[in-house]
């Protein structure tokens, strides 16, 4: 298997070894979080492995699934014994049309943006973010927003 | 001595919190993450750091030694090896090493690695497919605690690998409940 790399501005073709993909798979959440600031997918094998399982029809099925989860959890108590962790739930319900609006472009058909994806990913799964910590001073509405703005295709 | 503490047999992954613990650490730059790159320094580090706390008169407080990584400065390839000890003593000015309190884990995907350095590829794919397969991603690099070693055989250690892990919310596969604070 090979990647695309970009080196001094060019395309070249770089080999993957078993060892790169288990340190993708190790290093998930800190490559999306690279990934959600903008690293580029050609910067290094990790972030083109991450990147490649990133756009695949599951993963991006499974963040939209994800987040109808927490969104049903926010509106129907009933729902919030069901996710792994506790969210926010008043937090949620005040961005509950952005959360939406988020929920329909990681389901409409046709290739999104990665970084997108890593936003999307990065806010359904930061233990530390707005979603989960009470005491995170981040914004989740401009969170959800901005998750949904970058999967519009430029 | 593994199997003596009641602990999982090798090959199971399991998912659980780890406690905070305080080590007596010494650090230097491994070329990469790679086993081969990391066992070339992580041996001198431990060595030189007993070394160290004898001469500071610092007793190790008797839990298996623990090793863990993180990123260096400038990004890039290399990381840094982290050889820490347990100690119940404070920081020692000129003792010549790090007094570290590292932070629990919640939660933790655990595994059993039984074996040198050279095979612990195969127990992290291990606990690689199971934190994907279970709905996790995983946090950072893994610690390594070392539960039992022959001195004459180095291929014989039995190993707890520790990777921080934190659910996906779209798989919640999970049953295991992290202590969140959200509402």
């Amino acid at each position: 298997m090979l990647v695309l790399l970009e080196e001094a501005g060019s395309p070249v073709a770089c080999a993957v070894r078993p060892w790169d993909r288990l340190w993708a798979r190790l290093r998930a959440f800190r490559l999306d979080s690279d990934l959600a600031d903008g690293a580029s997918p050609e910067a290094s094998v990790a972030l083109a492995l991450r990147a490649r399982m990133l756009v695949r029809t599951r993963h991006r099925r499974d963040l939209a699934v994800g987040a109808d989860r927490v969104l049903a959890a926010a509106m129907q108590p009933a729902y919030a014994r069901r996710l792994p962790v506790p969210v926010c739930r008043d937090r949620v319900r005040d961005c509950s049309e952005e959360f939406g609006e988020l929920i329909r472009r990681l389901r409409a058909a046709g290739p999104v943006p990665v970084r997108g994806l890593a936003k999307a990913g990065v806010l359904l799964a930061d233990a530390s973010g707005p979603l989960y910590y009470r005491a995170s001073a981040d914004d989740l509405r401009a969170r959800v927003c901005d998750a949904a703005d970058a999967l519009i295709v430029a | 001595m593994a199997e003596r503490t009641g602990r999982m047999p090798a090959g199971d992954v399991a998912l659980r919190e780890v406690a905070p613990v305080r080590v007596a650490e010494l650090t230097a730059t491994a070329v990469s993450y790679r086993p081969e790159d990391i066992g070339a320094v992580i041996g001198p580090l431990y060595s030189e750091l007993l070394r160290r706390l004898a001469a500071a008169g610092v007793a190790p407080a008797g839990g298996p030694a623990i090793a863990y990584y993180s990123d260096p400065a400038c990004p890039s390839d290399a990381v840094i090896v982290h050889a820490g000890i347990p100690v119940a003593a404070g920081p020692q000015p000129g003792g010549g090493f790090s007094v570290v309190d590292l932070p629990a884990i919640r939660p933790a995907a655990v595994i059993i690695h039984r074996g040198g350095r050279r095979d612990v590829r195969q127990s992290l794919w291990d606990l690689a497919g199971w934190i994907e397969d279970h709905g996790y991603l995983a946090v950072g690099y893994h610690r390594e605690v070392y539960l039992d070693h022959d001195p004459d055989d180095a291929g014989r250690v039995v190993t707890e690998l520790q990777v921080g892990v934190t659910p996906t919310a779209g798989r919640g596969a999970c049953s295991a409940r992290s202590a969140g604070p959200g509402r």
